[in-house]
């Protein structure tokens, strides 16, 4: 009777010893995905920073579009400045936009010397807290509906004080709801480039008739470049999704690298394997002043506000 | 060892006969078919066939050990204890030349080898179903699934091992097959709220096979998930077959 009582607590011991050991050990460990999290929101706390980031689409290696951006913001004068280069079949075009004053100012696109101007109500001049961050529910609930998927997330020590986190998904590791959208979207991504540029065609060709407020909200928003996506059809599937991230010593991300490999036919038969790369260099926290624009002598016009418009920074 | 046998041969035939068993087996073999037509004739409208077509495997376990095991492991703990308690059939099974210590064994036995045989089921169907459709799943797919379906055994195993323990404190089975569910809905909705708790919860491992396919994740975090898993049944499976020594039926 005694042994085996002894036996009976020994094993309840041990589980209780296991438990203890192996969650305080879990808890204990640096998850990648729980240090990137942290990073990103010190991040985006910082008073100001540059993000240069570019976002380059491979067709088998043929690079059909290509973006460059860089965004200065400072939090503490509520100043932003951003830039932007899309690159794709049928030229290069750049915009800019600019926080400042009270206003934004947008230019770019066809018609490079307007300067279009949207004044700000009070309450959206300001930064607030929590303009950058994700919401906290979207959060939750994202973390609970990829589940177990965070634990693959890893984290690595680098030689200059920094860490490395990166999440690696390949074949069954895809969530099917992250292959069902990722493969929708890259199999209706050529029909929705042709929509936009058809889109955009109708807003020009509205802009000079009409001269409507609306049109005119159109027009602001670039008309977009064409690009030579393919429309693939067949066996359309997510095979590799990466994120990598760089955090500096300063627990700032410095870095930050996504990549996406959809793999697909088309209908002549074609095999095709898009790379979709976005990366971007974070840099000058609490140093970047934005950059701005003079707007004296400029041709200026003042974009009209409706009430159906949306929202900045909502 | 013959007796403990017999016993689990007893357990197992009991679980057999019931309705519910057959019916959670329909099932397993149900959902890929299903989700096979389903994706079949959704994806050619939207070109998605192939994209999920190599994800049935995966998408019927996560229905499976999330929802329809846990759900049948309960009724089926709730039945093997309490209900037989209450059937007053209990006294039969402990009248036989078995120690109390093996009848418990032999019950909870049968259960992970119920929860076993259905994940069997399920895996052969979507495999087959995986098979007829032709779709392009590599080697990589197959013996990624084939190693999800293993190791999701560990976790369910640590759920009935659970019930089992929270049935051991009911003498009717719907008072327990209540408790159990309370209890895990509240297992898997407190990390929501609370992200921290969740590697306290055993039931948060249902999805478990996730850090095994693929690169899946390090030997260090397989392991203390598995440590885990194995800690919590050793608790549950001694205080459990304790309490099943102690009882009057």
């Amino acid at each position: 009777m005694n042994q085996k009582w002894m036996k009976r607590g020994a094993v309840f011991g041990i589980g209780a010893a296991l438990l203890l050991g192996s969650g305080l050990s879990a808890m204990a460990g640096t998850s990648g995905y729980e240090t990137y999290k942290s990073a990103i929101k010190q991040t985006y706390a910082a008073s100001s920073l540059t993000n240069q980031g570019s976002i380059v689409v491979t067709d088998n290696g043929k690079t059909i579009a290509n973006a460059k951006l860089e965004v200065k913001l400072n939090k503490e004068k509520n100043t932003l400045s951003a830039d932007i280069e899309v690159t794709g079949a049928s030229g290069t075009q750049t915009f800019q936009a600019y926080k400042q004053d009270g206003k934004m100012v947008f230019v770019g696109g066809d018609d490079a010397d307007i300067y279009r101007v949207l004044p700000l109500a009070e309450d959206e001049q300001r930064f607030h807290d929590g303009d950058f961050d994700p919401p906290q529910h979207a959060e939750q609930l994202m973390e609970a509906l990829i589940g177990n998927i965070t634990d693959l997330a890893t984290v690595q020590e680098l030689p200059s004080g920094g860490k490395q986190t990166s999440l690696h998904l390949t074949g069954s590791q895809i969530p099917a709801i992250v292959q069902a959208v990722g493969s929708l979207a890259a199999g209706h991504m050529a029909a929705a480039d042709q929509m936009m540029a058809e889109g955009g065609q109708n807003a020009h060709m509205g802009h000079g008739m009409t001269g409507a407020p609306s049109d005119e909200m159109m027009s602001m928003h670039p008309s977009l470049t064409d690009f030579d996506i393919p429309a693939l059809t067949k066996d359309v599937k997510v095979e590799d999704i990466r994120f990598d991230a760089e955090i500096n010593k300063e627990q700032y991300v410095e870095h930050q690298q996504g990549q996406m490999i959809v793999r697909g036919t088309d209908e002549a038969g074609q095999t095709h394997e898009l790379v979709v790369k976005a990366s971007f260099d974070l840099s000058g926290f609490g140093q970047t002043t934005p950059d701005t624009v003079d707007l004296s002598g400029k041709q200026v016009e003042t974009i009209e506000r409706q009430e159906h418009m949306p929202r900045w920074h909502r | 060892m013959n007796a403990l046998l017999a016993s689990w041969r007893n357990e197992v035939e009991k679980l057999w006969l019931r309705k519910r068993t057959k019916a959670v087996l329909a099932l397993a073999i149900l959902v890929p078919v299903v989700l096979t037509l389903g994706i079949s004739s959704l994806g050619r409208m939207m070109g998605l066939s192939s994209a999920l077509g190599g994800q049935v495997s995966i998408i019927t376990l996560n229905l499976l050990t999330g929802f329809l095991l846990p759900l049948y492991l309960f009724i089926s703990a709730a039945d093997l204890f309490p209900g037989e308690t209450a059937a007053r059939t209990m006294k039969l099974t402990l009248v036989r030349p078995v120690t109390r210590a093996k009848l418990f064994a032999a019950k909870a036995l049968a259960l992970g080898s119920a929860a076993a045989a259905i994940l069997v089921v399920a895996g052969v169907a979507s495999a087959i179903c995986g098979l007829l459709t032709i779709s392009s799943s590599s080697m990589l797919e197959w013996t990624d699934s084939l190693i999800a379906y293993v190791v999701s055994v560990v976790p369910m195993a640590a759920l009935s091992l659970i019930a089992v323990w929270v049935a051991m404190f009911f003498s009717s089975s719907a008072a327990a097959l209540g408790s159990m569910i309370l209890v895990f809905a509240a297992a898997k909705l407190l990390p929501v709220l609370f992200p921290a708790l969740a590697i306290w919860s055993p039931f948060a491992y249902t999805d478990w096979y996730a850090l095994w396919v693929g690169s899946g994740a390090g030997n260090g975090k397989l392991l203390q998930s598995f440590f885990i898993l194995l800690a919590y049944s050793m608790m549950a499976y001694v205080s459990s077959v304790t309490r099943f020594e102690r009882k009057s039926f």
